[in-house]
């Protein structure tokens, strides 16, 4: 299946563990999404937001604000969230700001357990049904959601209200985000990791338990940081030079080049034959797999450049 | 034998953002503790399956369980020994519950408190929670003398010190006197501020969730105070001149910067850090970086392909290299930088050889 099969849903939900590369991830998908001519929504929800790290002129905030073409960023943070939902609920503007303001409602607000997942979500759900003259705003919103663990507390989230609470204001809203979550076509959750042993334990009961004990389904798996075949064809005469018999050389005018070379090489050929042999743990979740290639040495910006342009090809 | 740790100090929090590899060294460090003669405790969170099973302790809990066994089983010797315990977030504090409950029905009815038995088990935030009650209960344990603390998964190394804080703010008294009265009147004015706040949060959280939180808050009403007092000890602990802070990080950029911003937000906070650990670090062979050939995606040349990626990998050896130099000299801390192991670490000669580096 290809990558851009993902490009279906209007909503894609990115998560993975820390360091695995899903905001880069994600704002690649929401760079080819704006590419293909849709109206995306690239939102990242978190207190250091690497999105002007990512793209010139960008400084992320809750206002959404146009990074290119096509593309609107925002930063979702719960406070303002909290008094932008306040404002709607109490139609007078300085009274939800009193409230959202007031430092009792703030602890209160920030104790109380689940709201950093329940907020959020609500937010995505508002914007995911805006529309302005007949259309909706967005075509597609694209989040770099949180880490594995949080990202689970928060699809594990309308269950547990809808555990709490059956009727009122709150169960209704959460109706429609559960209804928006469980909606496969609208929907989609990537699951990005690398090819190594904790991040693949990780991915594999981060996908077992949303399978197992909530209503949705993992989309796609990404596998990241994929080490290069530098032997390709010519796998032979790779593995001779890595034990130092053959013509070739890195550097025929200086051995220690050579040497440094092959030292730098053999452990990244080690690397590769690891990441093979664990892939088929990915595999075996049969969820669709696809593979992006480790890309050191340039800048985050070159970087989503590049991985753009694999999402082009798959 | 491996050599003396750096830190005397009897508490390392192991701290640092998600992926960069606390666990394993967390557990070598712990390993290295306990050959160095050590009673040792190590507090775990989620290590991989295969470093679970290599250090005999896939199958323990939130109880402290004696491996000294089985590394002295897979041809280790030592005079000290090692516990571990995993992280259990509902244990712990059901435990807490159980211990302070006034009686059998005060326990009872608030481990059946749907809002408590969904803190305890569902939310996020909770391992942090627990982590910091196990904390404060391990600390005052005289059984062991070196105690190395996992911490959770976060994407901000900070997350793990919030805890404390936001749980302390939960229980303010004056909160709860809030939520008390709110749970014990039956009509409410309109013009009173916290009738107002109240009406706000309803609409965010439903007032079933309300009233429920109310009545936790009067059935657990006298459990504030030893959770208090937990968290207030578990803060305690993190100040201890004998408690410290090592900081782990990757080798990239962003990596090291964030390291570095943690460190700063801990001496904020008056608390120690005794060094960073930059992990999976690689080395540079030569003296001197080789000018990079330019990147090509479809070299079609067995020979370019490897001039471009050797090239490649020093001269990230070599940033690698000058980055680690920089944040040594930016924070004024020693820096030990972990060299990328051929393996994944699974077995306890992977941490054995994990520990030789620390």
């Amino acid at each position: 299946m290809p990558l851009t099969e993902a490009f279906e849903h209007r909503f894609l939900f990115v998560t993975g563990k820390g360091g695995s590369g899903k905001t880069l991830v994600s704002a690649a998908a929401a760079c080819e999404s704006a590419r293909l001519g849709q109206r995306t929504l690239w939102v990242e929800m978190t207190e250091k937001p690497s999105g002007a790290r990512l793209f010139a002129d960008y400084r992320p905030d809750y206002r959404p604000s146009l990074i290119a073409k096509n593309l609107w960023g925002m930063n979702l943070r719960i406070e303002p969230a909290i008094e932008e939902y306040l404002s709607i609920l109490f139609p007078i503007p300085l009274l939800s700001r009193l409230i959202a303001r007031n430092s009792l409602f703030q602890v209160l607000t920030a104790a109380m357990p689940g709201i950093d997942s329940l907020i959020p979500l609500g937010k995505l759900w508002y914007e995911l049904g805006r529309r302005e003259q007949g259309k909706p705003v967005w075509d597609r919103i694209v989040l770099d959601a949180p880490a594995t663990g949080h990202a689970l507390a928060m699809l594990r989230l309308p269950q547990t209200v809808l555990d709490l609470v059956q009727t009122g204001n709150l169960a209704e809203r959460t109706r429609e985000i559960d209804a928006v979550l469980a909606n496969q076509e609208l929907t989609g959750i990537l699951v990005v990791t690398t090819a190594e042993e904790l991040p693949i334990d990780e991915t594999v009961e981060l996908v077992n338990e949303v399978h197992e004990n909530t209503a949705y389904r993992v989309h796609s798996l990404i596998c990241n940081a994929m080490a290069p075949d530098i032997g390709q064809m010519e796998v032979h005469e790779f593995e001779s030079w890595l034990q130092g018999n053959s013509s070739l050389s890195g550097d025929p005018a200086n051995d220690r080049i050579d040497q440094a070379f092959r030292d730098h090489l053999s452990r990244l050929e080690a690397r590769r034959t690891q990441q093979l042999e664990l892939l088929p743990r990915l595999s075996d979740l049969s969820v669709a797999l696809h593979q992006c290639p480790w890309m050191p040495g340039i800048s985050d910006r070159q970087r989503l450049i590049r991985l753009s342009h694999v999402f082009q090809e798959t | 034998m491996t050599a003396e740790p750096s830190e005397p100090h009897r508490i390392l929090i192991v701290g640092g953002s998600g992926g960069v590899g606390k666990t394993s060294i967390s557990a070598a460090l712990a390993l290295q503790a306990c050959l160095n003669g050590h009673r040792t405790l190590l507090l775990t969170i989620d290590p991989a399956r295969r470093l679970s099973t290599a250090m005999g302790i896939d199958r323990i809990g939130a109880e402290e369980t004696d491996i000294t066994e089985h590394l002295e089983a897979a041809g280790f010797s030592t005079k000290g020994s090692l516990h571990a315990m995993m992280l259990d977030a509902k244990r712990t504090l059901d435990r807490i519950v159980e211990k302070h409950a006034r009686t059998a029905d005060q326990q009872e009815r608030i481990l059946n408190n749907r809002l408590y038995r969904n803190v305890s088990t569902r939310l996020a935030g909770s391992q942090e929670y627990a982590a910091m009650q196990c904390l404060a209960d391990i600390a005052d344990s005289a059984e062991y003398d070196r105690i190395i603390v996992d911490t959770p998964p976060s994407a901000h190394a900070l997350d793990f010190l919030d805890a404390p804080r936001r749980l302390r703010a939960l229980f303010d008294s004056r909160l709860v006197k809030v939520f008390i009265s709110f749970g014990s009147r039956a009509g409410r004015g309109f013009f009173r501020v916290s009738d107002l706040l109240f009406k706000a949060l309803e609409r965010l959280t439903g007032s079933q969730a309300i009233a429920e939180l109310a009545e936790f808050f009067e059935t657990a009403e006298s459990l504030f105070e030893p959770f208090n007092a937990r968290s207030e000890r578990a803060e305690q602990v993190l100040h201890d001149p004998s408690t410290a802070f090592l900081v782990v990080t990757g080798p990239n950029q962003d990596q090291l910067e964030h390291a570095h911003d943690f460190k700063m937000a801990l001496d904020e906070m008056d608390m120690q850090v005794t060094r960073f650990i930059v992990n999976r670090h690689l080395e540079p062979r030569l003296e001197q970086p080789v000018p990079v050939v330019t990147p090509d995606d479809e070299t079609p040349d067995l020979e370019a392909r490897i001039k471009r990626w050797g090239s490649m990998l020093e001269k990230m050896a070599h940033d690698q290299a000058d980055l680690i130099a920089k944040l040594s000299a930016q924070s004024g801390l020693e820096v030990t930088a972990v060299p990328q192991m051929d393996e994944d670490i699974h077995s306890l000669s992977g941490l054995a050889r994990l520990a030789g580096h620390l």
